[in-house]
């Protein structure tokens, strides 16, 4: 794992782990080495005094020429244990006599320079002997370092025994120590866990100190107070935003509950209405022809047209009065939903008219096929029904065409819904009269042109068409025609 | 069948001119039969059980055919109709409802309680004229109606 995803709390006792070990190591290092040279210089004051001890003891024997007593002398230095060698040299510099610890010792041909030095492994001392200001000789001492490694032992055993001490207290006081600093950083880091887990805000980080940790962690919970005040707010906004939007829906229900009832009712009246208005009507009518039976011979002309008027007018009241009970028993009995082949309604409407179209000479244009629909499939042949029958009737060309079609997908109304058209070259509908036309019993022209009608269809239609949920509207040129327009379901 | 021509027809409608338009209809088809009318439900059962003003017996024969409208102030065609076909005495007359009514309800109801035939009245007279011609037709020269005991 690299250094840095170490987590804080060793990352902290590493470094101080580090630091004791490094700053010992250093201070281990230096102390070895100074009593190194503290020690050498030691041996080396040692061996002088020592060879100068031999070198006055050595002025009669190197005198006399004595070689063996010089031999004893030199032997007696053998309870000292670092000295390996020793020698005496007369004054031409020729060996006189030797002790050597080990045979494989050497010693040098001549001596050397008065004075201390290092060789490998060892010191060495030559030393003069003096009689009455003059050179007799020199004292030759050879000293190991046996002496010297022992004492570096001790010290870097002692060295490495504090070395290890320190290290434990280092560890075990970081560890106790590094909390200071790691506890407010992992406090702070598990707050804003389990802050960002559980989305509460009303957590807050504990203070330990006014370092900076401390700031930190202030800052850190002003933060939380912010946003848990700013939290509250927009939940109470949203609470009196979802308390309003009850209100209006309860209100709305309502409302559309009233609404309802009052079209039902509405519908109920018209219904009951047209059917108690349609019975004395039939007996106006009824009476008025048996007048006319009974009584013929006693009416003159005058009288007998005034009765056929009379009769033809209560044929008229009646034809509005069913009208008007086949629009109020739309807004009253469901739709029957259901999957409807269109191709297959408007060809039935088509067959149905067949007689006028045939008379007429009208040419339908069906460009495409239609697609299949949910709708009722009685009632939306009352559109087209309706919609073709007024494509013939208000048609004054001799070459009368009617086309009917689906738009593509959105083209006109910007919805997914698809659109429906009913298409002729009839007379048109100045763009004033297009809300009117859908008005119940409202008529464009006199009753005697066109065809008559109770001018009831295009409101039983757009009626149909509301009851799908759907739309209609039209587009018209006055003196080249019409299209209406209609949708059956509601569009997104 | 001197049989069918003699037997009086009971007509239960409220309204006077449709009754009389039925009564012209009626006689426009030959009919020679005596017509009797009742304008509701109750006045129809009181004939029929000779109770009330109808307890003579000369004013209120029992017909050979009832021709019931169906929707009649207070009792209604639909009960009328029903206390007939329960009663052992009663029932085996026709009952031939004529009715504005085209609701499938109605239709099934009648037929349910024993009507002998449904039939909607057209509204147009030429319609109601020819429909009242076929009625006679086959009511009373095609059937054979049971004897009055």
């Amino acid at each position: 794992m690299p250094l840095r995803n170490v987590p804080i709390r060793r990352k902290l006792m590493l470094i101080a782990l580090l630091t004791t070990a490094g700053t010992l190591l250093i201070a281990g290092a230096a102390l070895i080495l100074f009593n190194v040279l503290r020690f050498k210089e030691e041996m080396v004051a040692d061996l002088t005094s020592l060879a100068d001890v031999v070198a006055r003891n050595s002025t009669a024997v190197l005198s006399f020429g004595d070689p063996g007593s010089a031999a004893d002398t030199l032997r007696s230095l053998s309870a000292r244990k670092p000295i390996v060698a020793a020698a005496l040299y007369d004054k031409n510099g020729k060996l006189f006599a030797r002790y050597r610890q080990g045979a494989e010792v050497k010693f040098p041909a001549r001596p050397g320079n008065a004075g201390s030095a290092s060789i490998p492994g060892g010191l060495v001392v030559f030393h003069p002997v003096m009689l009455k200001g003059a050179r007799i000789g020199t004292v030759y001492l050879r000293s190991d370092l046996s002496e010297l490694t022992a004492r570096i032992r001790v010290q870097a055993l002692a060295v490495g025994a504090v070395f290890l001490i320190s290290g434990l207290a280092a560890v075990f006081l970081s560890s106790g120590l590094q909390r200071l600093v790691s506890e407010p950083v992992l406090d702070l880091s598990q707050t804003a866990k389990a802050v960002s887990e559980k989305q509460d805000y009303s957590l807050r980080a504990e203070k330990r100190g006014n370092d900076e940790l401390g700031q930190l962690v202030d800052t850190f919970n002003q933060m939380l107070g912010q946003i848990q005040q700013r939290d509250s707010a927009l939940q109470e906004a949203k609470e009196e935003l979802e308390q309003r939007v009850d209100e209006r829906t309860r209100e709305l229900a309502r409302r559309n509950e009233e609404l309802h009832q009052s079209n039902k009712e509405l519908d109920d009246f018209a219904y009951i209405a047209s059917h108690d208005l349609k019975e004395p009507l039939r007996g106006i009518h009824n009476f008025s022809n048996f007048l006319l039976e009974d009584y013929a011979d006693k009416l003159d002309d005058d009288g007998r047209s005034k009765l056929e008027t009379l009769m033809r007018l209560t044929r008229r009241m009646e034809t509005l009065i069913d009208s008007l009970l086949q629009f109020s028993r739309l807004g009253r009995v469901d739709l029957a939903m259901d999957r409807v082949d269109l191709n297959a309604i408007v060809a039935e409407a088509l067959e149905s008219l067949a007689i006028t179209l045939q008379e007429e000479k009208v040419e339908i244009r069906l460009p495409r096929p239609l697609p299949t629909v949910r709708a009722d499939r009685v009632r939306v042949g009352e559109i087209f029904a309706n919609l073709i029958v007024n494509a013939v009737k208000y048609n004054d060309k001799p070459q009368k065409w009617i086309e009917i079609g689906a738009l593509q997908n959105g083209s006109q109304a910007g919805g997914k819904a698809p659109v429906f058209y009913v298409r002729d070259n009839g007379i048109g509908i100045p763009e004033k009269h297009y809300d009117a036309v859908f008005r119940i019993f409202k008529r464009l022209h006199s009753r005697d042109k066109f065809g008559g009608g109770t001018g009831a269809g295009l409101t039983i239609v757009k009626k149909i068409v509301e009851r799908h949920q759907g739309r209609i509207w039209l587009e018209s040129t006055p003196g080249e025609g019409t299209t209406f327009y209609f949708t059956l379901q509601e569009e997104t | 069948m001197p049989e069918s021509l003699s037997q009086p027809i009971l007509l239960v409608e409220d309204s006077p001119e449709d009754f009389e338009t039925t009564e012209r209809a009626f006689r426009r088809s030959g009919l020679k039969n005596p017509i009797y009318r009742c304008a509701d439900g109750e006045e129809a059962l009181d004939f029929l059980y000779r109770r009330g003003r109808y307890s003579d017996p000369d004013q209120a024969p029992r017909p050979g055919v009832i021709l019931l409208d169906l929707n009649l102030p207070g009792t209604d065609g639909r009960e009328v109709l029903s206390e007939i076909k329960n009663d052992p005495n009663l029932k085996q007359i026709p009952v031939i409802v004529l009715t504005t009514s085209k609701d499938e309800r109605d239709i099934e109801v009648c037929y349910r309680c024993g009507a002998n035939s449904y039939i909607q009245k057209p509204v147009d007279l030429d319609g109601f004229m020819q429909a009242i011609e076929r009625l006679n037709d086959y009511w009373f020269e095609v059937v054979i109606l049971p004897k009055v005991l």
